[in-house]
């Protein structure tokens, strides 16, 4: 992340956003970018629109179009009534919310954040999520975000890229990714009247993974396996409630792509909703 | 050199550290401490220069003229009490490090650095940006002081200072604002050198009482294990001493402010109350003095400038 804003020169290799080298910190090539740190950070002497109004300086942003995008921003983000506070002033929700509105001032084409939503009350974290989706889906903006939240990611990213200790071990869209590491998906059948007996016939002849509890059966298995599950249990008399198809979840296909021990160490997820403008 | 810039963010920069040391009152409180200490230096000067000529004239006894130097009234020979170069001699360093040893680290140290790095200015934009602030501040801490002082003087004493007291005094001016401005630069390397704003004050002050404070006994403990003759020793206490910017500042503050310091010879100055040189003349005997400083504010902006270029902001 710090590499793509030019605040750190790569160890190897080479960082080009827009064909260019960051660290070279080319203007221009700035201009189109705007970067939210996981640790939101102010100038306390400022209050919120001072701050973000500096952000418009920094940009070269004509001065009413500055102020025009603050009163935008600060509306979608919910923190208008505070813009006349300083920043330590606010809770950590709304501090994040005005680093998010600061990195999108100059109305970037590449929006980089990171971890947006490391300790955030659950409507800070909706209202972000719904206004990164929003402005991906209205203004074309490539959005990428470095997380470990994977519920988030799942319900914003198009494009996943896994790191594990500094080294990408997978990336693809999500279907791409089930199809390379997801175990095929598992069938849930609710269930009446199924007996241990008829559970065993599951495991056994469809030779899957089935899990039982409260009625609802779970089985892991390959392609059709709802049709052969369902063909089982009716024939053997059990009444079924309802039935569904379920794909692998984004942690499952983490943990698979990662494995189980680098899970539990240093990794990191990195989504990108749809790219719409050239990176 | 303007394509490497641009005016308006440059300006923002100033401008956001401008704005900050007003609202934490450190730029009213630095000028504030400053005027009232050369409000007191002119007072004091006027004080003595009455005291004086109610004696019988300036100067020894016998003195070939009894008008008043005042310009030396400013130095460091005449005074009773803390003149002008004493001041700026003394004080100058601290209020130059007050200003100047935070900023960069404060960025480091509040994260806000990586908020600048990440939009479209460039390094060299931030610290030409921040430097413009400093020197703009020292700027009017040297301007004031001298001013302060010279017109407290004038007003006690019914407007007699003129000609080339004047000259000296304003000449004195433009070095004071170099010193300051090195001691600025100091403060500045400190602050790109360490992260954390205490450590970069720390070190500044430390420097400061080692080539300000300690100097002269630190050259001596040198000099006398080096030197094998009265002369010699003289003569190498003076060199050691000349490394430190304040004894070089003090040199022009001598030889500008008071027209009988006649020169340098063996690492001791020539004084002769019965003898006096122009202004143009005291130059000569520091305009080396005058070079290295504005040397050492070039060569430091410099250095400045390379730390910050390559520096890697780390989160």
């Amino acid at each position: 992340m710090f590499c793509l804003i030019g605040a750190l020169r790569p160890e190897s290799g080479a960082v080009e956003v827009f064909g260019k080298d960051p660290y070279r910190c080319d203007p221009e090539v700035k201009g189109r970018i705007g970067f939210a740190p996981e640790q939101p950070a102010f100038y306390n002497h400022l209050t919120v629109q001072q701050n973000l109004v500096f952000a418009g300086q920094l940009l070269s942003q004509r001065a009413q179009k500055t102020k025009t995008r603050v009163r935008e921003l600060s509306k979608s983000f919910a923190f208008e009534e505070y813009v006349g506070r300083k920043p330590w002033m606010l809770s950590h929700g709304y501090r994040q919310r005005v680093a998010i509105a600061e990195a999108l001032v100059g109305d970037p084409d590449l929006l980089i954040l990171d971890e947006p939503t490391t300790g955030l009350d659950p409507s800070s974290m909706i209202r972000i999520r719904n206004e990164l989706l929003k402005m991906n889906k209205d203004r074309g903006m490539t959005i990428l975000i470095s997380s470990h939240n994977l519920h988030l990611l799942e319900r914003t990213a198009d494009y996943y890229i896994f790191l594990a200790r500094g080294t990408v071990v997978a990336s693809g869209t999500l279907g791409e990714l089930s199809e390379k590491f997801g175990r095929e998906g598992s069938v849930a059948v609710e269930t009446e009247g199924l007996s241990p007996e008829v559970e065993a016939r599951l495991s056994g002849e469809l030779g899957a993974a089935v899990r039982s509890k409260d009625g609802i059966v779970t089985v892991t298995s390959g392609p059709g396996t709802l049709t052969k599950v369902l063909g089982l249990l009716v024939s053997n008399g059990v009444i079924v409630k309802n039935a569904e198809t379920r794909k692998d979840a984004l942690e499952a296909i983490y943990v698979n792509a990662v494995g189980e021990s680098n899970a539990a160490n240093d990794t990191a997820v990195t989504g990108a909703p749809e790219t719409k403008r050239q990176v | 050199m303007f394509s490497l810039f641009k005016t308006d963010r440059v300006l923002a920069i100033t401008r956001k550290e401008l704005y900050e040391g007003l609202r934490n009152f450190r730029f009213p409180l630095v000028l504030g401490v400053v005027a009232i200490l050369s409000l007191l230096s002119g007072l004091g000067g006027a004080q003595y220069v009455t005291f004086l000529q109610n004696q019988n004239g300036f100067g020894p006894t016998g003195a070939a003229s009894s008008s008043v130097d005042y310009g030396a009234l400013f130095g460091l020979t005449e005074s009773r009490g803390l003149s002008l170069a004493e001041l700026a001699i003394l004080y100058s360093p601290v209020i130059a490090i007050l200003l100047s040893a935070d900023l960069m680290s404060k960025e480091r140290d509040s994260r806000t650095i990586v908020k600048l790095i990440s939009k479209p200015i460039t390094r060299s934009e931030i610290l030409i940006g921040k430097s413009l602030a400093l020197v703009s501040v020292l700027v009017a801490v040297g301007a004031v002081s001298p001013l302060i002082s010279f017109a407290s003087l004038q007003a006690s004493l019914g407007g007699t200072v003129q000609g080339e007291d004047l000259s000296r005094l304003g000449v004195f001016t433009l070095v004071y604002i170099l010193y300051l401005l090195v001691w600025g630069m100091i403060g500045l390397f400190y602050s790109n050198l360490f992260k954390k704003p205490i450590t970069s004050y720390l070190v500044s002050i430390l420097t400061f009482l080692v080539f300000s404070l300690l100097w002269a006994n630190i050259t001596s403990v040198v000099a006398n294990s080096a030197a094998t003759s009265v002369a010699q020793l003289e003569s190498e206490q003076y060199t050691f001493r000349m490394i430190s910017i304040t004894y070089i500042f003090s040199e022009v503050a001598l030889f500008v402010l008071n027209p009988h310091y006649l020169g340098v010879n063996g690492g001791q100055y020539t004084f002769d109350w019965f003898k006096t040189t122009t202004l143009v003349g005291s130059l000569s005997s520091v305009w080396i003095d005058i070079l290295v400083l504005a040397g050492s504010f070039v060569i430091l902006w410099v250095l400045n400038y390379k730390m910050f270029g390559r520096m890697n902001i780390t989160p």
